[in-house]
């Protein structure tokens, strides 16, 4: 049996044990422990009890004195947020890993006169009480496949390629497998993105999708603008993505410009009633009208245009130079989709209007849809950009996200993730999305930009 | 519920987020001006050190956008008030008895006269508070003073109120708990930061009024645009002593060339839009139409529900679970109903919306005290 208390700074890729504190030892001898178990995934936190035994001599106030500083440091992570968190780590003779639960709260109670043992020096029991999160198992890279092959991350460079878009020249998908991701219920991925591509330009913004529930094996996440039907023109232009986007002319006052997609039987089939980010992509000088648009999105029957339901006028941020902003969340289809997904072809609207009097002129590249099952927005702030070689670390297990040269040092954390968690669920093909913007004016989300990508994810377990 | 903090001096730009987990209670939406209130606290889970804590007053001002399970913005607005409980006393801190520019206005009494004139004083300003938070007028109003009088009270009134004032409370219960509590509002209210003058005395349209007076906050408001047809002419002259929402709120009131309501919302880029409130019977029903279910769920006409952090307001919502009797010739269809204002529970995950006349007992409580 394993079992010990740790705190370390060094997590990923761990590189030194940390201050250690072993319950199976001559110290201390474990007596019983009864860990704790979560009944719903929800709960935030539980009660693990380890009945110990300490022995008197020679070292009874060393070992005292490290329970002390265990107890001290597990409320000055939690309490001030400072320093390393403290994690209990346990192995059942019966398993072959060595579980770890985070620590919110830890206390030693002695047994009644305890006290005097210790001033005798001689030995004391007593029970270890630590109110502690979830069970996580060890950390585990997840195989990534998408048109580049399956691949895992060893050294640099490491990971699989990922583009900035998905066409017939580009994927920026990954595929996990159900049976590579363990476990009991969903947990926190660790994403290392390293910037393999050798450009002046260097990337400051980048969304992350993760489809679960939305047919991931054949969910389509672009709807190329060219390939919609509408008032737009088509400009052939190897810049974007699909190798086109579309310029639409908006009225102004209160007349729409229209662009719409036709949508399969299976596409909706695929979309299931899931939400979706709106991540519209724009074309050249992406910010100049489109900003001063508003737009909504509704489903017509194949043919109808007519608005089976509307979403809220969706407008886009007045001072980025973003080409690629998330208009918000739709639900698509509108309705529940049931287990057996049969339905209709639909054509997906989009609505553009000025915001005043004046005639607009929108070049549109692409609507990517990512679905809500994971979704981040991770804004780079004070100057901070992520240049080649250098790594962007979205540690979503250890709530860390930083910049850092390539290697692990230099890390920079003025960053912000909008969104929310990117939870892998068990036993469920799932997919990745990937968009990275730079800080060019020209293009800022070059199609042509590439990544190393690797995933890493600790398995979750409600009881052990 | 997450909270995301932004930079208090440039829009949309995310500052160092504090190293706390901030819990969001509840949020507000108003068909005035969309996102109103939010209620958020930091419980501190450990008692060593508060000062990590005192930090919070720094963010007062700073934008904040809140994004719900799906990663969704749903509430923006900016922090204006901050109350700190210490488990023995409280201090509350808020940008609402804040003025860093005033003037007086009074009679001005000639030497040995009864009566007088109206006069104002220029204004005076604190340029370094109005740098921080953004100008805040104040107009004080005194009955009989000489120039002199009036130019000294209004310069005291400045010095008291330039930066926000914190309120302790002294005598508060021992042993409570140790929280952070923050009061978000919605940027609608920081059209109630300046006072709105307009010297010209042609007239115009609704509509237009409504915009220009809108991007007269100029420090805030990026810019504003009306979906609403209203043609209506009025004069533009304001004399300048009522505070910009209040003259807004007026034009609203009067409504489009359609006998309706505007309404307005300001999105998180701060642009102020203002729109007719829609049709009760629209000519497309479905696209347009919800249903509200005896939980308070809203769902569109194909069932799908309406996630209920959205918390939505300005629609009209049928009543599912009520069957309605012959001989109600005489009232008004009490289905469906116009969602005027709505909560979201956040630690419930409940919509609460109110219906159009609906009033809250806050509300009532304003009519007594008026």
């Amino acid at each position: 049996m394993i079992c010990y208390f740790e705190y370390y700074v060094n997590r990923v890729p761990r590189q030194a044990v940390g201050t250690h504190l072993d319950l199976v030892a001559s110290e201390i001898s474990l007596e019983e422990i009864n860990p704790g178990a979560f009944a719903t995934i929800s709960q935030e936190s539980t009660m693990t009890s380890i009945r110990v035994n300490i022995e008197g001599r020679p070292n009874i106030y060393v070992t005292t004195k490290a329970i002390g500083e265990f107890i001290n440091q597990v409320q000055v992570a939690n309490g001030r947020a400072i320093g390393p968190q403290v994690y209990l780590y346990y192995q059942p003779a019966d398993q072959d890993v060595v579980y770890r639960a985070r620590i919110r709260e830890l206390a030693f109670i002695p047994d009644i006169q305890a006290g005097q043992y210790w001033k005798v020096q001689r030995h004391v029991k007593g029970e270890f009480q630590v109110i502690h999160e979830i069970w996580e198992g060890e950390l585990t890279e997840v195989p990534l496949t998408n048109a580049y092959g399956t691949e895992y991350g060893t050294t640099w460079p490491s990971g699989i390629r990922v583009d900035n878009t998905e066409d017939i020249s580009h994927t920026n998908e990954v595929l996990i497998h159900a049976a590579d991701v363990d476990g009991d219920c969903q947990t926190p991925a660790m994403i290392i993105m390293r910037n393999n591509y050798n450009d002046v330009n260097e990337v400051e913004r980048v969304f992350i999708g993760l489809n679960i529930y939305s047919a991931p094996n054949s969910f389509r996440q672009v709807q190329e603008a060219e390939d919609a039907a509408g008032t737009g023109a088509d400009v052939v232009d190897a810049n974007y993505s699909g190798g086109k986007y579309t310029t639409l002319t908006v009225p102004g006052g209160m007349v729409a410009s229209t662009i719409f997609w036709n949508l399969t039987a299976n596409d909706i089939s695929y979309m299931a009633g899931n939400q979706f980010h709106c991540l519209l992509r724009m074309g050249p000088s992406a910010g100049t009208d489109a900003y001063d648009c508003y737009f909504y999105l509704y489903l017509a029957n194949d043919g109808s245009a007519v608005p089976i339901w509307l979403s809220d006028p969706l407008y886009l941020p007045t001072v980025t130079s973003y080409s690629v902003e998330d208009l918000g969340v739709i639900r698509l289809p509108n309705w529940r989709v049931d287990e057996n997904g049969f339905t209709q072809p639909m054509d997906l609207y989009m609505l553009i209007y000025s915001q005043d009097a004046l005639a607009k002129t929108v070049k549109l590249d692409a609507l990517h849809l990512f679905p809500v099952d994971g979704y981040r927005d991770i804004k780079l702030f004070a100057g901070l950009t992520i240049p080649y070689t250098y790594r962007l670390v979205d540690d979503q297990i250890e709530n860390e996200l930083y910049v850092d040269s390539g290697s692990g040092t230099g890390r920079s954390y003025t960053t912000v993730a909008l969104g929310n968690k990117i939870m892998l669920q068990p036993r469920r093909d799932q997919k990745m999305y990937f968009i990275a913007l730079d800080d060019s004016a020209n293009i800022p989300g070059d199609i042509a930009r590439t990544w190393e990508v690797e995933v890493y994810y600790r398995p979750r377990r409600l009881a052990l | 519920m997450r909270v995301v903090w932004y930079s208090r001096s440039e829009l949309q730009k995310p500052t160092v987020q504090p190293p706390f987990n901030v819990q969001v209670k509840r949020y507000s939406f108003d068909v005035y001006g969309g996102p109103r209130e939010c209620d958020a606290y930091i419980q501190y889970p450990g008692g060593i050190n508060l000062s990590a804590l005192w930090q919070m007053i720094e963010y007062l001002r700073c934008g904040v956008e809140v994004y719900d399970w799906r990663g969704a913005r749903v509430w923006w607005g900016f922090l204006d008030k901050v109350t700190i409980n210490d488990g023995v006393r409280s201090f509350g801190i808020a940008l609402d008895n804040m003025f860093n520019k005033v003037k007086c206005t009074y009679e001005l009494l000639p030497v040995g006269g009864v009566t007088g004139l109206r006069a104002d004083t220029a204004w005076y300003e604190d340029t370094i508070s109005s740098g921080i938070y953004g100008t805040k007028q104040k107009i004080y109003s005194m009955t009989s003073y000489s120039t002199a009088a009036a130019v000294a009270d209004a310069q005291a009134r400045l010095a008291v109120a330039k930066y926000p004032v914190a309120i302790t409370e002294l005598a508060s219960v021992v042993d409570q708990a140790i929280t952070v509590e923050f009061l978000f509002s919605g940027w609608w209210k920081i059209l109630n930061w300046i006072y709105y003058a307009n010297v010209s005395t042609a007239n115009a349209t609704i509509a237009n009024q409504l915009i220009y007076m809108a991007e007269y906050q100029t420090e805030f408001v990026e810019s504003a645009d009306c979906r609403a047809t209203a043609t209506t002419l009025a004069s533009e002259f304001r004399q300048g002593d009522e505070l910009l929402l209040d003259e807004i709120k007026k034009l609203l009131e009067t409504g489009s060339d359609n006998g309706r309501r505007i309404l307005v919302t300001v999105d998180p880029f701060r642009r102020v839009h203002f729109y007719e409130q829609p049709a009760k019977r629209p000519s497309n029903f479905a696209a347009f139409q919800y249903f509200l279910d005896t939980k308070n769920r809203l769902y569109n006409s194909m069932g799908g529900l309406i996630e209920p952090s959205e918390c939505r307001v300005g629609v009209w919502a049928q009543l599912r679970g009520y069957e309605l009797v012959n001989g109600l010739e005489r009232i008004t269809s009490p289905s469906p109903v116009f969602i005027e204002r709505a909560i979201y529970d956040a630690e419930t995950d409940e919509y609460q919306p109110e219906s159009y006349g609906y009033k809250s007992p806050f509300d009532e409580l304003q009519g007594i005290q008026r």
